[in-house]
């Protein structure tokens, strides 16, 4: 039993953290739901009238509708395509010796130790000479190569928690590699494989960096679009809130739906050693 | 059906050390071959190998007259029972024991009817529906079995698959296991430590010691004539003592106790020189004119037995630490005896009638016959003719 004292601290410190973490969200929603007039000052009263007028400005905007259309479009499909890839990869190097995995899965975490600004003008150089600069497929592409590493070392990890004798009494029953894969493995890390995407597709979603280097011209993204509100119409400060609202709101549901699994495959690791 | 043959296999890691060392076995068709030996002895590495799911250094293995070496698992035609059953839990108790088949490709009317036959015959008709979480560990060990049967394989391999399961529901499945076995009559090797197991459940026995073969017996030559003091010691409970003798003639002298030698026995080679001598504690008896006067020490009623301890003036082997790889770790048993040398513990079982007491001398006896001899240095049995 841990006393009272103890749970009051615990909960204070958890508090502040929460603080810290929410005021910049609440502000968001409260300027967001403010009226015009009242947001203009960018700091309205916590109690001024709540309105919607700030989304209907931004909703009346084509190019924030596309944007958003874009975002979910190259989303969904570089996390489908992420998914394809790392599952199969983290399955085989889970649960198979073989010379050369310890490479394998070094050269792939490398992938994640540059900076993205460090390799964006590579890439621009490349996705030039290829044609896919301001193109969707490109940055499909892109967000696949940059979200393979965490989505490969998470399913890994769900994959590597599987016993390995339920693996062996597939092959015993005259499975093989890809039968039991399917039919035994991938069933088991179902959790998981929701939690990688959402992983996955919330990275792509909220992506800035490559978005605004290697597109941004005919192919925006959300994130792109509502930098549009601060270059060029002199920072609205309301619309902006608003438009942040809306690219946060698919992420906020997605969270809170998946957040048991999510905790889960975000503390790998940490469970079994 | 099948022939299981063993051939100078060794399994050796790749830090040099083997896991399992120049073993050759031959299992008849249809027989019950059961691998016995303390943990680390390599029996759960050989059973894997021969299932193909560990890779084999050096050697053959061959079922009927194919060699298996390099064949994948789901090639061999062979059925696997693990210790921890290893069902499919996203699966229900229905498909868990269907996959075999329609991986396989078994025509569905058959399938259903082997899958009806063998849920029936282990008692899990009403179970079909559910998942392995929502079972009991007896139940999900039934469901093991019964995904094992369906398939009717040519062979079956066990790994322990009773250690996970409380005492009482083992000694029943150990009885359904010896139903079954008479049932099938499919080849089997089945993987234990436990040595009742092994013996009851066993047409042969073989007996594994750090990786090698110390014997391959029928249960019962295992007890009568073990071929080393090592199976000696590891077949039998309680334990057969063993304490330093010396041979005098046609005698052999243990501490203050002289034991003449049966007929069977010649040890004129050993004339004068100290060997091992062994008594199970069955083989005792009371005795009115017994070679044994002992002072008792300890007697543990058990009803239908009483187990009586008194300390022989002999110094005292232990099994397990002559021959194979010589360990140099004082254990629990070694402390305890510290201090106590030239004075070994002896254990008699004697029924339950006896009239045994702490404290007061009893005169106990051994058929000559009963007595097991040993060379010191290698631990062999020797003697016997």
């Amino acid at each position: 039993m841990k006393s009272r004292g103890s749970n009051l601290v615990r909960f204070l410190v958890l508090l502040v953290f929460c603080a810290i973490w929410a005021l910049p969200l609440l502000y968001i929603l409260r300027v967001a739901f403010a009226a015009p007039l009242d947001a203009a000052s960018g700091a309205p009263s916590p109690f001024a009238a709540l309105s919607l007028e700030n989304f209907r400005t931004v909703l009346a905007n084509p190019e924030m509708i596309r944007a958003l259309g874009n975002s979910l479009v190259i989303g969904v499909v570089s996390t489908l395509l992420v998914l394809a890839i790392a599952t199969p990869a983290a399955f085989v190097c889970a649960t198979r010796e073989f010379r050369g995995r310890e490479m394998i899965e070094g050269w792939i975490l490398s992938t994640r130790m540059l900076p993205a600004f460090v390799v964006i003008l590579p890439y621009f150089m490349l996705f030039r000479t290829a044609h896919l600069l301001d193109t969707m497929l490109g940055l499909v592409i892109m967000h696949v190569i940059v979200s393979l590493a965490l989505a490969f070392f998470m399913l890994r990890s769900f994959f590597a928690e599987l016993p390995r004798e339920v693996l062996e009494a597939s092959y015993m029953e005259g499975a093989g590699s890809y039968r039991t894969f399917a039919s035994v493995a991938l069933p088991q890390v179902r959790g998981g494989l929701i939690a990688t995407g959402i992983m996955v597709f919330i990275f792509s979603w909220n992506e800035l960096a490559f978005a605004f280097t290697l597109a941004g011209g005919a192919v925006k993204t959300g994130p792109v679009a509502i930098l549009g509100f601060m270059a060029f119409q002199n920072v609205q400060i309301a619309p902006l809130m608003a438009a942040a609202s809306i690219l946060i709101a698919p992420i906020a549901i997605l969270l809170i739906l998946a957040q048991k699994g999510l905790i889960r495959g975000l503390s790998f690791g940490a469970v079994k050693a | 059906m099948a022939r299981i043959s063993i051939e100078g296999v060794t399994k050796r890691y790749s830090d040099g050390s083997a896991a399992v060392d120049n073993v050759s076995i031959e299992v008849a068709d249809g027989e019950f071959l059961v691998l016995v030996g303390p943990s680390g002895c390599g029996k759960s590495t050989l059973l894997r190998m021969i299932a193909g799911l560990e890779d084999i250094t050096s050697g053959a293995i061959r079922v009927d007259d194919r060699i298996v070496n390099d064949l994948p698992p789901k090639d061999r035609d062979i059925a696997m029972i693990f210790q921890t059953y290893a069902l499919f839990p996203h699966m229900t108790v229905e498909k868990n024991l269907r996959y075999g088949l329609k991986v396989r490709g078994t025509p569905k009317a058959e399938a259903d009817a082997r899958v009806q036959k063998a849920a029936k015959t282990l008692g899990l008709l009403p179970l079909m529906n559910r998942r392995p979480g929502q079972l009991s560990g007896g139940q999900r060990q039934r469901v093991a079995i019964g995904r094992a049967l369906v398939r009717e394989p040519s062979v079956f391999l066990m790994d322990e698959p009773l250690a996970n399961l409380d005492t009482k529901l083992r000694v029943h499945m150990r009885t359904e296991f010896a139903r079954l076995r008479e049932q099938l009559r499919t080849t089997t090797v089945y993987v234990t430590h436990d040595q009742v197991e092994a013996m009851t459940l066993g047409h042969r026995v073989c007996v594994l010691r750090d990786g090698v073969v110390q014997q391959i017996d029928t249960p019962d030559q295992l007890f009568a004539r073990p071929k080393n003091m090592f199976v000696a010691g590891f077949i039998g409970s309680p334990e057969m003592n063993f304490a330093k003798a010396k041979v005098v003639g046609r005698t052999v002298t243990l501490g203050s106790h002289a034991v003449g030698l049966p007929d069977d026995v010649d040890l004129a080679r050993h004339d004068g020189r100290e060997i091992v001598l062994g008594i199970r504690p069955s083989d005792f008896y009371e005795r009115a004119d017994g070679q044994f006067m002992v002072d008792v020490e300890l007697v543990e009623r058990l009803g239908s037995e009483n187990i009586v301890v008194f300390p022989v003036a002999a110094e005292s082997v232990r099994a397990d630490r002559i021959g194979g790889r010589a360990s140099a770790v004082v254990d629990d048993e070694e402390a305890l005896q510290a201090g106590q040398a030239g004075r070994t513990p002896f254990t008699a079982r004697l029924d339950g009638t006896a009239k045994a007491r702490a404290g007061v001398p009893l005169r106990l006896g051994v058929a000559p016959e009963a007595l097991h001899f040993f060379d010191p240095q290698t631990g062999l049995s020797i003697g016997r003719r």
